[in-house]
C-alpha cells in the first residue's frame, strides 16, 4: 500500500492511499483526519477490496467466483450471504437493463439463455447450463466501492474514493467547500478534459472504448464487442447502480436507453464523443 | 471513427472544413447537389495508374468514362476491355477535340504533364493530372499561372489530402496534440528495380520512362512528391527556406538514370526540418512518415499518436497536489478502465479506426489510400465547375519541393527554395 499523509497546507491535512488490486488501480484521499484514523480507514478499505479481489477474481482459481463457475452448471451449489446477494442483484439488474447488463456475457456457451436459480431458503444457486460462467469484474468493482464508499462516510464526513478512474465515489464535498470536480480527460490532448462532473456523495462511472485499443465490453445481444467510438458516463448516488449502467447503457442501442435509465431514479447518464480536432460533443441521455 | 462516418460527412465540422476547404466537396450536403448528374470522362495515359482510376471511376455513381486514350496499344486495349463503351484516342489532342468529354485524368510519364494540361485547360476541360505535377519548375509556373487565368478546375494526384487517416492527424498537429512540430521524418524503402516488363527494346523508356531523365525526376517526384506535402500540411502551409540532398545509384546499375538511393533535407524558417530518405534495394523499414512534437509524435502512416509526456499522476494524486496548494479545479481522472500500471513505453493511441496501413511497396496505388475520395472529388468538381479551395496551391508546393529536392540531389549544396509560388520562375 502507497501511504501519502501532507500537511503541506496545515489547514487541510491529507492522507493518500493507493493499491493495485482488481485489475486496476485503487486510490483513496483522506482530508483533515489525523494521520493515524486516516491510515486506519484506509487499510480497513484496502482490506475490504482485497477480499473482494480474492473472491470475485474468476481467473483465481481458488475464488470462490472459479468454483461457482467450475460447478454450478452440474450441481446445486451452496454459496454464502454476499455471493448470494451479488447474484441476485446481478439478476435483478440484468432484467431491469432489458438485458444490456449481464455478467454472464463470456460464458463459453450462450445457447439455451435462461439465468441462474436461486433457493433463498438453502442459499443455493445451479446454472440452467453448462458451460455457462459469471464474470463480476466490473459489478464486483461498483460493489465493493459502495461498500467501501459507505465505511469512509461513517468516519468522515470528505473522502474520495477512485477504483481506476472508470469508478468514482465521493464522500462529502470537497474540503475547499464545493462537491469534487472530476474530470473526463480528452483522450486525445493530454491535460485537456472533455467534461467535469461534480460529485457531491455520490458516484460517476464511465464506460466506453479508450482509443489505445480495442472495445472490451461485450454485447450480451450478439456476442460481440462494443467497437464504437466514445464514452458514457453515469452519475447517481450508488456506484454500483452508476456501474451497472454506464455498461448497459454502453452496449444498449440508442432507442433503448432512455427506457433503461427511467427505471433507475436519481441516475443521469450522459454520450460523450471526443474528437481529434479537441472538440468534445456530450449529449445527455 | 470509421472511414464509413468519415467520407458520410458525419465527422465534419467547421473545424475542419476551415483547416482543409479543399474537403467541402465530400460534405453530405455537397453530394446531394450533384446526386444523379455525371461527370463525363476521358483517360489520358491508360498504364497502371490510369486503369487503377479507371477501376475506381466505374464503380462511381457521379462518373461516366466517355473515351480512353494511349499511345500503346496494349494498355489501350487493356483499358478498353474494362470499358467498353468508351471511345479509343491514340492521340492526345483528338481527345481534347472530344465536345463530350468535360474533364480529363492524365497519368502520363511526368515529362508529358505540363503540356497535357495545358492543352485540355486551353480546350476547356476541366483536368485532374496525377503527381507530380512537373518535371521542372518552370513547367510547374506555367501550369499553375494558365490555371489561374482560366475557370477549370485543376487537380492534381495529391490523394492524401482525402485520406481520413492524414485529415484526422493534422486535425491533431493544428489542435496542438503534440506541441510545437519540431520535426517531419520521411522515408520510403523498398526492394525491387522498379522496372515495368518491356515486349521488347524499343519499348524501355516509353514503359520504364521513371528511370529516365528525360521523362522523371525518379524517386523524388514519384516517391518523396507525397511525403513532402505532409510537411507543408503540418506546418500550416508555411514552405522550407532551401533544401539540401544527396543521392547515387548504389545497386541498379542497369543502365538508369536516375537514383536509386536518395536523402535530402529541408529547413524552414523556424529551423525545423523536413527530411526524406528512399532506398529501392532494402524494404525493411517500408514506408515511415512522422511528425514529431515537443510533446508526442504522430505516426502518419499507421494513424498513432505517442505521447512525449512522462507517466501523469492520477486524478487523485492531482486532488491532493491541489489541496497542498489551497487550489479547487478540474482534476481529469475519470476515463474508461486502465492497467494496473502503464507500459514503460507508450504504446500510443489510435486515432482512426480501420486504419488501412499502407507500406509503400505498390507503384500504382493502395487501398484506403484516398485515392477514391479524390478522384470521386474530382468529378464533382466537373459537374459543378467548383475548384475545391486550395488544393491546387498544395499540389504546386510539394511538387516544387520535390523538383528542387531533386536538383539537390543531383547537384549538391544548397537549393534556395522560393517563398511564394508567384516567385517561380
Amino acid at each position: 500500500m502507497e501511504w501519502i499523509y501532507s500537511t503541506r497546507n496545515p489547514d487541510i491535512p491529507t492522507g493518500y492511499s493507493r493499491i493495485d488490486a482488481m485489475h486496476t488501480r485503487c486510490e483513496i484521499l483522506l482530508p483533515r483526519m489525523a494521520e493515524n484514523d486516516a491510515r486506519a480507514l484506509a487499510e480497513a478499505v484496502w482490506e475490504m477490496v482485497r477480499k473482494a479481489d480474492e473472491r470475485y477474481n474468476r481467473f483465481a482459481p481458488g475464488s470462490v467466483l472459479s468454483r461457482l463457475n467450475r460447478t454450478a452448471g452440474k450441481e446445486e451449489v451452496e454459496v454464502d450471504e454476499e455471493m448470494f446477494l451479488i447474484l441476485e442483484l446481478c439478476d435483478t439488474f440484468r432484467k431491469a437493463t432489458l438485458g444490456y447488463f449481464d455478467v454472464s456475457v463470456h460464458s463459453a456457451s450462450r445457447s439455451g439463455g435462461g439465468s441462474w436459480i436461486l433457493d433463498p431458503a438453502r442459499h443455493t444457486v445451479r446454472f440452467p447450463r453448462e458451460g455457462m460462467s459469471l464474470d463480476l469484474g466490473g459489478f464486483a468493482k461498483g460493489f465493493v466501492l459502495e461498500q467501501a464508499a459507505r465505511a469512509v462516510a461513517v468516519e468522515t464526513g470528505c473522502a474520495i474514493l477512485s477504483f481506476g478512474g472508470s469508478s468514482t465515489a465521493a464522500v462529502g464535498i470537497h474540503p475547499l467547500g464545493e462537491p469534487w470536480p472530476v474530470s473526463v480527460a480528452h483522450p486525445y490532448y493530454p491535460g485537456r478534459t472533455a467534461h467535469t462532473f461534480r460529485l457531491q456523495d455520490g458516484s460517476l462511472s464511465v464506460s466506453g472504448k479508450d482509443p489505445r485499443g480495442r472495445g472490451h465490453i461485450i454485447d450480451p445481444s450478439t456476442g460481440n464487442t462494443v467497437e464504437k467510438e466514445g464514452f458514457v458516463a453515469v452519475t447517481g448516488p450508488s456506484a454500483m447502480v452508476t456501474e451497472v449502467l454506464s455498461t448497459a447503457l454502453w452496449v444498449a442501442p440508442e432507442v433503448r436507453r432512455g427506457e433503461i435509465l427511467s427505471g433507475f431514479e436519481g441516475y443521469q447518464a450522459w454520450d460523450i464523443l471526443c474528437l481529434t480536432d479537441g472538440n468534445t460533443r456530450i449529449m445527455k441521455i | 471513427m470509421t472511414r464509413k462516418d468519415f467520407l458520410s460527412g458525419l465527422a465534419f465540422g467547421g473545424t475542419t472544413l476551415a483547416l482543409f476547404p479543399w474537403l467541402a466537396a465530400c460534405t453530405p450536403e455537397a453530394r446531394k447537389q450533384t446526386a444523379g448528374e455525371k461527370a463525363r470522362l476521358g483517360i489520358i495515359g491508360t498504364g497502371s495508374r490510369g486503369r487503377f482510376h479507371l477501376a475506381n471511376l466505374l464503380l462511381d455513381p457521379s462518373a461516366e468514362v466517355v473515351a480512353l486514350c494511349d499511345d500503346f496499344e496494349p494498355h489501350l486495349d487493356e483499358a478498353s476491355a474494362m470499358c467498353p463503351g468508351a471511345k479509343r484516342y491514340a492521340d492526345y489532342r483528338k481527345l481534347l477535340e472530344d465536345k463530350e468529354v468535360e474533364g480529363v485524368i492524365i497519368c502520363t510519364p511526368l515529362s508529358f504533364h505540363a503540356t497535357m494540361t495545358l492543352d485540355a485547360l486551353a480546350a476547356g476541360k476541366h483536368v485532374f493530372c496525377e503527381k507530380a505535377m512537373a518535371h521542372s519548375p518552370e513547367e510547374l509556373k506555367s501550369m499553375y499561372d494558365a490555371w489561374k487565368a482560366g475557370n477549370r478546375v485543376l487537380m492534381v494526384g495529391q490523394q492524401r489530402l482525402y485520406d481520413p487517416k492524414y485529415v484526422r492527424a493534422m486535425e491533431l498537429v493544428r489542435g496542438g496534440a503534440i506541441g510545437e512540430v519540431v520535426g517531419i521524418r520521411n522515408y520510403w524503402y523498398r526492394n525491387n528495380d522498379w522496372r515495368r516488363e518491356v515486349p521488347s527494346p524499343e519499348f524501355e523508356r516509353r514503359i520504364n520512362w521513371r528511370l529516365y531523365h528525360a521523362y522523371s525526376r525518379g524517386l523524388m517526384t514519384e516517391l518523396a512528391c507525397h511525403q513532402l506535402q505532409n510537411g507543408s500540411w503540418a506546418m500550416g502551409g508555411i514552405q522550407p527556406e532551401f533544401v539540401t540532398g544527396t543521392g547515387s545509384i548504389r545497386f541498379w546499375k542497369d543502365g538508369r538514370e536516375v537514383f536509386d538511393n536518395v536523402a535530402a533535407i529541408y529547413q524552414y524558417p523556424n529551423g525545423v526540418h523536413m527530411t526524406f530518405e528512399s532506398i529501392i534495394s532494402n524494404k525493411h523499414f517500408g514506408m515511415g512518415e512522422q511528425i514529431l512534437g515537443s510533446e508526442g509524435t504522430i505516426d502518419l502512416v499507421r494513424g498513432v499518436m505517442y505521447s512525449e509526456a512522462p507517466r501523469r499522476r492520477s486524478g487523485i494524486r492531482q486532488l491532493l497536489d491541489q489541496i497542498e496548494q489551497g487550489v479547487l479545479s478540474n482534476s481529469a481522472f475519470a476515463g474508461t478502465s486502465w492497467a494496473t500500471e502503464e507500459a514503460s513505453t507508450d504504446k500510443g493511441i489510435r486515432f482512426i479506426d480501420n486504419v488501412t496501413v499502407n507500406d509503400g511497396a505498390s507503384s500504382v496505388g493502395a487501398a484506403g489510400d484516398g485515392s477514391v475520395e479524390l478522384i470521386h472529388a474530382f468529378c464533382q468538381a466537373v459537374i459543378t465547375g467548383v475548384q475545391p479551395e486550395t488544393i491546387v496551391e498544395e499540389a504546386c508546393w510539394s511538387t516544387l519541393l520535390a523538383l528542387l529536392g531533386d536538383r539537390a540531389t543531383r547537384e549538391g549544396g544548397r537549393v534556395e527554395i522560393p517563398r511564394s509560388l508567384d516567385e517561380l520562375s
